[in-house]
């Protein structure tokens, strides 16, 4: 069952990278290039996934983070943050400011659909 | 007895009485020739009579201009009393002598010389004379200051460089106290009683005022001064102008804040832009795996091999890069450590593990040995791993024949247990002129122009950089030729500043 993923990031290598794994194994992607243009379409399209990279210029993903807990709408919606500071002090920073998880970058090829799936709800993996 | 008899008897006398003398005398004629000289004096001179007179008087001394010059004097004054000379005799023998000379009426310019060996005394004071004079010409010629004082402190003597300091003469400042001098009497003043009970005092730092105002700081040694009985005389004290060499320091460290800025500077430049780099360089990663991983679409032998020059250049830049990074995070003192207990065994299998393939690749045997399976240290095991990486992929490196081992084991080090952990390889050594620079960054042994070993030269540095962070250390020996053993020693109770923190007093 393919999973319409959001996946924000202001380095369009990476979001192209992400983009092409995740298209590739049949899912529908959704792009933006900051928190703010993220949060937008994440209201319009009510994804059922959303990956964002934490050092943005804008809206961060921390900030971002928040702004999906405080909308009633969007709280539901796993965020998982995709990082490149994946130390375990680092990892239970992202986890206390709110995200569902963590993806360490850089992205592993082999790996990365199968660790975004598991963030997925049963019925899309 | 008619007259003449009697002068002939008068002269014999006088003769007599002369020659009775104690002193040696001689009568000199205004050429400074020697007219006459009693017996005394032809004794003292070695000669016979006859050959004394007509001789030069002055020739009989060492100091020849000195003696002509007595005589001089003799005629000018009338009379000179103490005046010291060395005679010599005819067998070149010196005698230390004092000349008392009248001139002799007649107006002749004659002059009688009494010539009187130097008593123990005499040469006594003169040698007293000699050696003050030597002293003085010793305390000036010092660039430092000098000043002597009694046992209370009052200045008993002082150099032209304590004057030039002070503006004040020898004159003014002699019988005034020494802590007087001072900007700061009350310290001046511990020095001397210090001092007095010490026995020495060394750098202390002082200020002179000097009349005009200027304050100079200056860096005072004082010794105390004995008396025969071996009680306290007074001080000698020596003092040196530190303005220059504060100058100086101050401008060391001012230059040193600037250079620590500029370093900090560069971290953080190169800690950012490590950071830049490995985006785009993740990207041509990541999409060289997709093309090679065949998804886009079927690869022939000639793409996938250049696909593979280009994963595995891009990985080398990577690590190259991550290098950086690392060593910018650790000068910058931003590295922290994630203390946690770990397996020994453990971590050097997981290493073992990961360098499997290219111990393989080059037909090495590859093995960890561990003595106790349960020897457990608290580390940051990222930075462990980090560093047994880079010595077992080292050790991978310069082999080319034999094997790499990994051998664990404990010991007491600083009466704490430790972890060790060796790597001993069977490869080409380390040249002994390049073990001294192995540490620093950048360096990389082996021959120049060969082109089969590869890296940045940060490895090793980087490791004993995070060895430092772990409480321990790395140390190697080496053969060259026979191989080389490199040793990881960590306190397994981590590093002393975690303790405290883990188990407070």
């Amino acid at each position: 069952m393919p999973a319409r993923i959001l996946l924000i990031d202001d380095t369009e290598i990476s979001l192209q990278l992400a983009r092409y794994l995740l298209e590739r194994s049949g899912h529908v992607v959704l792009l933006a290039r900051d928190g703010r243009e993220g949060l937008g379409v994440a209201s319009r399209e009510l994804p059922d996934l959303i990956l964002t990279d934490l050092r943005m210029s804008g809206m961060d993903g921390a900030q971002l983070c928040l702004a999906l807990i405080d909308d009633p709408r969007l709280v539901a919606i796993p965020r998982v943050a995709v990082t490149a500071h994946a130390t375990a002090a680092a990892a239970e920073d992202i986890m206390s400011q709110g995200f569902t998880g963590y993806i360490p970058k850089p992205i592993e090829v082999v790996s990365f659909v199968r660790q975004v799936e598991d963030f997925l709800p049963d019925g899309l993996r | 007895m008619d007259a003449s008899a009697q002068a002939a008897d008068r002269e014999l006398r006088a003769r007599r009485m002369l020659d009775a003398s104690a002193d040696g005398l001689v009568h000199v004629g205004p050429l400074g020739q020697v007219l006459d000289a009693n017996q005394t004096m032809c004794r003292m001179l070695g000669r016979a009579p006859p050959l004394v007179a007509g001789s030069g008087f002055a020739d009989c001394f060492a100091e020849r201009e000195q003696a002509a010059k007595a005589i001089d004097l003799t005629v000018a004054m009338g009379r000179i009393t103490d005046y010291a000379l060395t005679l010599v005799d005819s067998g070149g023998r010196r005698l230390p002598v004092s000349l008392n000379a009248v001139v002799l009426p007649g107006g002749e310019a004659e002059v009688l010389v009494s010539v009187r060996e130097s008593t123990d005394q005499q040469e006594l004071e003169r040698q007293l004379r000699d050696a003050i004079d030597r002293a003085r010409s010793l305390i000036e010629s010092s660039r430092d200051m000098l000043v002597t004082t009694d046992d209370a402190g009052g200045i008993t003597d002082l150099n032209r460089q304590m004057e030039a300091l002070t503006g004040r003469s020898r004159g003014e400042l002699i019988g005034t106290p020494f802590a007087a001098l001072f900007a700061e009497p009350g310290a001046a003043d511990q020095v001397v009683q210090a001092t007095l009970r010490d026995g020495a005092v060394s750098d202390a730092e002082l200020t002179i005022t000097h009349t005009t105002g200027r304050q100079t700081t200056i860096d005072c040694n004082a010794a105390i001064l004995r008396d025969r009985h071996g009680g306290a005389a007074g001080l000698i004290v020596t003092a040196r102008d530190m303005t220059e060499r504060k100058r100086l320091e101050q401008a060391l460290r001012a230059a040193n804040v600037e250079l620590e800025l500029a370093n900090r500077g560069k971290d953080s430049f190169l800690a950012s832009t490590s950071h830049e780099l490995r985006t785009p360089l993740n990207g041509i990663l990541g999409f060289t795996d997709i093309l090679l991983s065949e998804q886009p679409g079927r690869l022939n032998d000639e793409q996938r091999g250049q696909l593979r020059i280009i994963q595995y250049s891009a990985r080398h830049l990577l690590s190259i890069i991550n290098d950086l990074l690392d060593l910018a995070m650790i000068e910058q003192g931003s590295w922290e450590g994630d203390f946690q207990p770990a397996s020994c065994r453990e971590v050097a299998d997981e290493v073992a593990a990961a360098l499997a393939p290219l111990a393989r690749d080059k037909g090495l045997a590859l093995r960890v040995d561990c003595v106790d399976d349960d020897l457990v240290a608290v580390v940051d095991r990222r930075a462990l791993t980090q560093i047994l990486i880079n010595l077992v992929s080292n050790a991978i490196k310069f082999t080319e024949r034999g094997g790499v081992r990994i051998a664990v084991g404990s010991r007491e080090r600083h009466g704490a247990p430790a972890a060790t952990f060796d790597v001993i390889d069977s490869g080409i050594g380390i040249p002994r002129e390049e073990q001294q620079r192995l540490f620093l960054a950048f360096v990389r042994v082996g021959q120049p122009g060969a082109a089969t070993v590869e890296g940045t030269g940060l490895g090793l540095h980087i490791s004993r950089r995070l060895a430092d962070h772990l409480g321990g250390t790395i140390t190697f020996e080496s053969e060259p030729g026979a191989g080389s053993r490199f040793s990881l020693e960590l306190p397994c109770a981590g590093p002393a500043r975690m303790r405290r923190t883990i188990c407070p007093p």
